[in-house]
This record gives structure tokens, sequence and C-alpha cells, in this order.
């Protein structure tokens, strides 16, 4: 899932964080960065505006990697 | 400010959970509501969970919502670490009467559970939770 989208964040995540020392929700469909908003739900609006309701990343740039952790194991779908 | 108390008969067996209602993210909704389409919704029962960074709902609500994945990330577990779904969703606390919160969700497996979501510290970082073992009782205030 989101595996070309994915592949484009990581490799132009720098360059982002570069040009947006802010921060910011980046919005990549396919291999086309869209662009950058200050909030998450505009990113979103933004993206549905342009692609519709249909699948395409929404990422911070300045995402922790260690954001989402469990002190118990969880079965995930 | 608002507060949910609770008293049940075992708290150490159920856990201190809440009544939630899911909804999809804003722009979804939004997008629904100028279409003149019904906004879906789900009623559900939500452990409040320390031990979770985040909120998590059962997968199967994420279908029947027709939510979209829209980021993937690292999940950390005594297990290791690997990649997961994240869905927007709103969500409310009725107890709470709470405005629709605008939430990342991770899609897990609570087909075994007794409840259908967990409330993360992502929406604890909002709340005060006390927790009193000795008389089975707890308060959510927010």
């Amino acid at each position: 899932m989101l595996d070309q989208e994915l592949k484009i964040y990581h490799q132009q995540k720098a360059a982002l964080q570069s040009e947006n020392p802010g921060g910011g929700f980046v919005v990549i469909n396919g291999t086309e960065i869209s662009g950058v908003w200050q909030s998450r739900t505009d990113a979103i609006k933004a993206g549905i505006e342009k692609y519709g309701n249909v699948s395409f990343l929404v990422k911070d740039i300045n995402e922790s990697p260690t954001r989402f952790n469990f002190s118990r194991n969880i079965a995930f779908a | 400010m608002p507060v949910f108390p609770n008293k049940v008969p075992d708290l150490k067996e159920i856990g201190p959970t809440i009544e939630i209602i899911i909804y999809p993210s804003q722009p979804v909704l939004l997008q629904l509501k100028n279409e003149g389409k019904p906004v879906p919704s789900q009623r559900l029962i939500a452990l409040i969970d320390t031990g979770a960074s985040g909120s998590c709902i059962h997968y199967s609500l994420a279908k029947e919502l027709g939510l979209i994945v829209r980021n993937v990330t690292e999940v950390y577990t005594p297990s290791g670490v690997s990649q997961h779904e994240i869905y927007d969703i709103g969500l409310s606390l009725p107890n709470l009467y709470t405005n629709i919160m605008q939430v990342e969700a991770l899609g897990v497996d609570l087909e075994k559970q007794p409840f259908d979501a967990l409330i993360g510290r992502d929406i604890l970082s909002q709340c005060t939770l006390i927790y009193n073992g000795w008389d089975n009782s707890y308060q959510l205030h927010i």
C-alpha cells in the first residue's frame, strides 16, 4: 500500500524539510508531489480536491520514526 | 470541564472503556455532505489504553466506513518493528460532549477483544484520566 509514494517521500524528505523549515504535511500521489500544507486536514482536503477521494500519501515531513509504540503486542490487520 | 465517571464490577478484568463515535475525516465528511450523500458513522466501545501512543480501530470498521489509507508508518511493539497502515478518522466522545476530533488511527485486529477501538495517548494528551483500582472506578476529564 502506497509503496511508490513512500519511495518518493524518502527520496525527497531532506529536500522537503529544507524547503519547508516550518514543517508541514506533504501530499504525494504516484510519483507526483502535490505540495506541502501546514495542517494534515488541509493537506487531505487539497488532495481530495485534486485527485478525488482515492488513496494518496499524506505525511508529516518531520514525522518521528518512533511515533507509534505499544507496550503490548497487537495483531495488525 | 466535562467528566465521564464510571464504575465497573471488575476494572482489572475489563479495563477502563468509553463509548466513542467514529466518522470519516473532516474533508471526506464535507465532500459527502456537499454531494448530498449520507455520512457513515459507528458508535462503539473503546479501551482507554495508556500503553498505546496512538489510537486504533478494528480494521473491519475501516471497510464499513469506506476509509482510505493515507499514511503508512513504523509501529514499535514488544515483538519488534513493522510497517502499518493509518486511517484518518473523525472521533467524538459523546459522554464528554466533545466536538469531532481529527485523529490518525492504526487499523488493528481486535476481533477477539471486548472492544472495537483503543483510545491512545494522542487523545489522552488532551485529557485527565483518574484510575482508582481500589474501588473499580475511573474518570476521564477533557
